[in-house]
């Protein structure tokens, strides 16, 4: 008897668990998208929500995250918007007028720009933007690159002119984020919008320009954009609401896409993520992305002392075959991606030139390098010049999979040249933190999340520049590079740093490997994604998402 | 008892500020906070002085950690380096979703273990027996993390076959999970795999431990009298050797809870969860002292608690221990 009842609790137990299980199992579909929120996309988004985050995207240093910008591209727009074709497209505003001497930009807002509460956009919100930037109470806390050049904003209506100190050739990527003055004038910048894109002074109601309010954040769990009903200057959503759900592992976010308890992901790329190509009802877009692989040569006193030469650094580069790893690395999930071959621009920006393309692997090329300055190979293959051995110590990122691949792809074909190449790998807060900002390192592969425009290059290649880590010097770089950033014709512009990489290709300061590609996994009921592989990110085009 | 109790609490507070400086060091010199700053080739050297000037950071570690216990103790362990966030609120949310997940575990993992045990124990040698060995050991055996990703790949393709969502992958529920009862199902779908993970690990010791305690009771004096008296069977495994079997397991329990509470971090990174091990592991990352220490605290208090709750009850539910 007593045996009976055990077994009938068990029984009850177990259905008891069954039932709360399955009791609202869905058929066909998950059960994610409750059917009164018809019309809702849900993403499976890689960072967020940790006890650091915060939304305000004006403070750059403290908030300044890509998943930041997709989940606000939708929320708070800017003057310009970066299209998939890497271009600068005007979004806020309708037109601009550039003059020179000294360099003034009119900006035309659009007329239907408007806040979700009914303000316009107007110039306030641009000279309250620029203000903030410099309100010294946030400096620490805001890169004032750009904005300190401005000498002032004025216009208070739709038409608002930005005037310069000096050339600023950089200027698209100012006003990238506009704030709403009439919400935020008086307040905190450091902590008002932590939590939410609001406007305090209405209780903290959602505020946005754009297709989307900012109407949840969940931290540790989501973000929810709700379409903003009040009208932007664009077409309306098509979608009822957009959810972000943090799945920050990525075998997480593949189960998820599987399982179709998400509509899309955009992870980094691994490997894992080509099994995702056999499957039905998913659709996937690569494209190269904005992030380059290169390796960082280390010409000063802490590293090895023949890499001063630069003979060296060719014989360096002829050693790797860089297409040859990319595919090897990449070649399943992008088809298309192939050395890189240039310091300055990427595949496809406008002005790419693959100066470096003369540098194809050759061993025979290496092996006249080192004969013609009296290097000879030891037993171990390796070469010796002039008493020090062909050696590098090699670093890069623990635990990164495709990293240690490229490694012991790069290491054998330099071996096979003569050129010995050592596992130096280090966490990625050593890296970053002490070997590349104290110059303590002999190579060291590492990935630049670049920009669309190309100032950047000047911080990376210029004389004593904080971000020249390899202490590579030649004045001839710094000086184009320089004029490059106060010249405002984009055509002349590109020219310089061209010629810049003309040198470098020569001087080989840094090895550019390849860029890492983006990829874009979602449902095919979901019409009207657009990959955007620029620094914008897939939520450019968020207006036009639907689901069949 | 009480004299014990006041005894213990001081006694750990040494030990709490010991634990607090050490790892206070080891957090703060294991990871660079302006990491991501130094990589940011458009920071400029005076900039990022400043900001490490502003932050306290260019202070020695005696100085900065004298700041944080100053927050910890005044302002509830103060605010992110980033984002100027208050931790406090954060901390709590956190452990309010862990406790939903490991008392779930805990409690079906005891019901479980402590079922299969006895049975085990009463059934020695049987084939039942044999089998719940084995599986116990394989439980032992296996990662956590491995069989939570398996159970998400076994979920995801039954989802694929036969287009039947039995439980969720990933998060604590689902964008718009309803109220009520709707709210409660959506939650125990997302909860299950996790509590799953965990309950293996611990039905899998739970039962182990339950066996042997049972056996080493079953064969006791005490219980050899009582069916020598002539009480039924059922009274004397009942009454008898199954409490005082499971007072050990009691005690056991109490100090796992402590020790599970710090999160279970592998299956909260796994499963998004918005936990304890989540919130630990992304304070981490962004090697933000502050909050990882604020973790660490609570974690190191929640031990103390429960080994000291541990003490106490082996002493209630054992007349034979006195505290004094």
């Amino acid at each position: 008897m007593h045996r009976r009842k055990l077994w009938l609790l068990a029984g009850v137990v177990l259905a008891a668990l069954a039932l709360a299980a399955t009791g609202s199992a869905r058929v066909n579909g998950p059960a994610s998208h409750d059917s009164s929120k018809a019309g809702t996309l849900v993403w499976g988004a890689e960072q967020g929500g940790g006890p650091d985050w915060c939304l305000n995207l004006i403070l750059d240093i403290d908030c300044n995250a890509f998943w930041n910008v997709v989940f606000q591209t939708p929320v708070i727009r800017g003057a310009f918007l970066f299209t998939p074709t890497f271009k600068y497209k005007p979004d806020l505003i309708s037109r601009y007028v550039l003059k020179r001497n000294p360099q003034r930009i009119t900006y035309y807002i659009r007329a239907k720009a408007k806040w979700s509460d009914g303000v316009q956009v107007t110039g306030k919100d641009f000279r309250f933007t620029w203000a903030t930037a410099l309100n010294p109470k946030n400096k620490d806390h805001i890169d004032p690159l750009g904005w300190e050049d401005i000498r002032s904003v004025s216009g208070n209506g739709k038409v608002v002119t930005v005037t310069f100190k000096k050339n600023y050739a950089p200027w698209k990527t100012l006003f990238g984020y506009v704030l709403p003055q009439h919400a935020l004038q008086g307040t905190d910048m450091l902590t008002v919008w932590n939590d939410c894109i609001c406007n305090p002074k209405k209780g903290n109601a959602p505020i946005g320009d754009g297709p989307f309010l900012l109407t949840k954040f969940d931290r540790g769990s989501g973000i929810t954009l709700e379409k903003n009903t009040h009208g932007w200057y664009g077409k309306p959503a098509k979608l009822s609401s957009v959810v972000f759900r943090f799945i920050t592992n990525t075998n997480s976010e593949i189960q998820a896409i599987r399982g179709g308890e998400v509509d899309a992901i955009y992870p980094q790329p691994q490997l894992a993520l080509a099994d995702l190509k056999g499957q039905a009802g998913l659709r996937i877009q690569t494209h190269l992305g904005l992030q380059e692989e290169h390796i960082e040569i280390q010409q000063g006193a802490k590293g090895n002392p023949l890499a001063k030469q630069t003979w060296l650094r060719q014989a360096l580069i002829t050693a790797l075959n860089r297409t040859a790893a990319a595919k090897a690395l990449y070649g399943t999930l992008n088809s298309k991606i192939g050395a890189l071959n240039s310091l300055v621009r990427l595949t496809n920006e406008p002005g790419y030139t693959p100066h470096f393309k003369k540098w194809n692997y050759n061993v025979n090329k290496v092996a006249a390098l080192m004969k013609a300055h009296n290097c000879t190979k030891g037993s171990d293959g390796i070469y010796s010049c002039n008493g020090t051995k062909v050696s590098f110590l090699f670093e890069s990122t623990v635990g990164n999979k495709l990293r240690e691949l490229a490694f012991t792809i790069f290491q054998d074909q330099a071996a096979k040249a003569g050129i010995q190449l050592k596992n130096g790998f280090v966490p990625a807060g050593t890296l970053f933190g002490s070997h590349l900002p104290e110059h303590n390192f002999d190579l060291a592969m590492f990935t630049y999340v670049l920009a669309v425009d190309p100032h950047y290059n000047v911080s990376i290649f210029s004389c004593g520049s904080p971000g020249n880590y390899g202490e590579y010097c030649n004045r001839n770089v710094t000086k184009l590079l320089t004029q490059s950033d106060q010249e405002l014709n984009d055509a002349k512009r590109v020219k310089l740093i061209n010629k810049a990489d003309t040198i470098m290709a020569n001087d080989v300061p840094q090895i550019p490997l390849f860029q890492r590609a983006t990829y874009f996994v979602y449902k095919s009921n979901v019409k009207g994604m657009v990959d955007n592989a620029s620094s914008q990110g897939p939520s450019w085009n968020a207006e036009a998402w639907s689901k069949g | 008892m009480l004299t014990y109790i006041i005894r213990r609490v001081l006694y750990s507070i040494p030990v709490l500020v010991a634990t607090s400086f050490l790892i206070f060091t080891f957090v703060s010199i294991s990871g660079d906070p302006l990491g991501r700053l130094r990589a940011n080739p458009n920071i400029t050297q005076q900039q990022f002085h400043s900001i490490e000037h502003s932050k306290n950071l260019d202070r020695p570690i005696v100085v900065r950690y004298g700041y944080w216990v100053k927050d910890a103790v005044t302002n509830q362990f103060g605010t992110t380096l980033f984002g100027q966030r208050k931790i406090w609120p954060d901390l709590r949310r956190v452990m309010g979703h862990t406790l939903q997940f490991v008392l779930t575990a805990i409690i079906l993992s005891v019901i479980i273990g402590v079922s299969i045990g006895v049975y085990s124990a009463l059934r020695q040698y049987s084939a039942f027996d044999y089998a719940t060995t084995t599986i116990s050991f394989v439980g032992f055996a296996t990662p956590v993390f491995w069989l939570a990703l398996m159970l998400q790949v076994v979920v995801v393709n039954i989802f694929l076959k036969w287009h039947v969502r039995v439980f969720y992958t990933s998060g604590l529920s689902s964008p718009f999970p309803g109220h009520g009862i709707h709210w409660f199902i959506d939650r125990v779908q997302h909860l299950a795999l996790p509590v799953i993970a965990l309950c293996i690990l611990g039905v899998a010791g739970y039962s182990r431990y339950m066996r042997a305690s049972m056996l080493e009771v079953l064969n006791s004096d005490f219980v050899r009298t009582a069916r020598a008296k002539g009480l039924i069977e059922r009274r004397v495994i009942m009454k008898h050797a199954f409490r005082n079997a499971l007072i050990p397991l009691i005690t056991l329990v109490a100090l796992d809870f402590g020790a599970i509470f710090a999160g279970a971090i592998v299956t909260e990174t796994i499963f998004t969860l918005d936990g304890m091990g989540f919130y630990f592991i992304n304070a981490l990352q962004a090697s933000d002292p502050y909050p990882v220490m604020a973790w660490l605290m609570v974690v190191a208090t929640m031990v103390i608690v429960f080994n000291l709750i541990a003490d106490i009850l082996y002493g209630v539910f054992d007349p034979r221990i006195r505290y004094d």
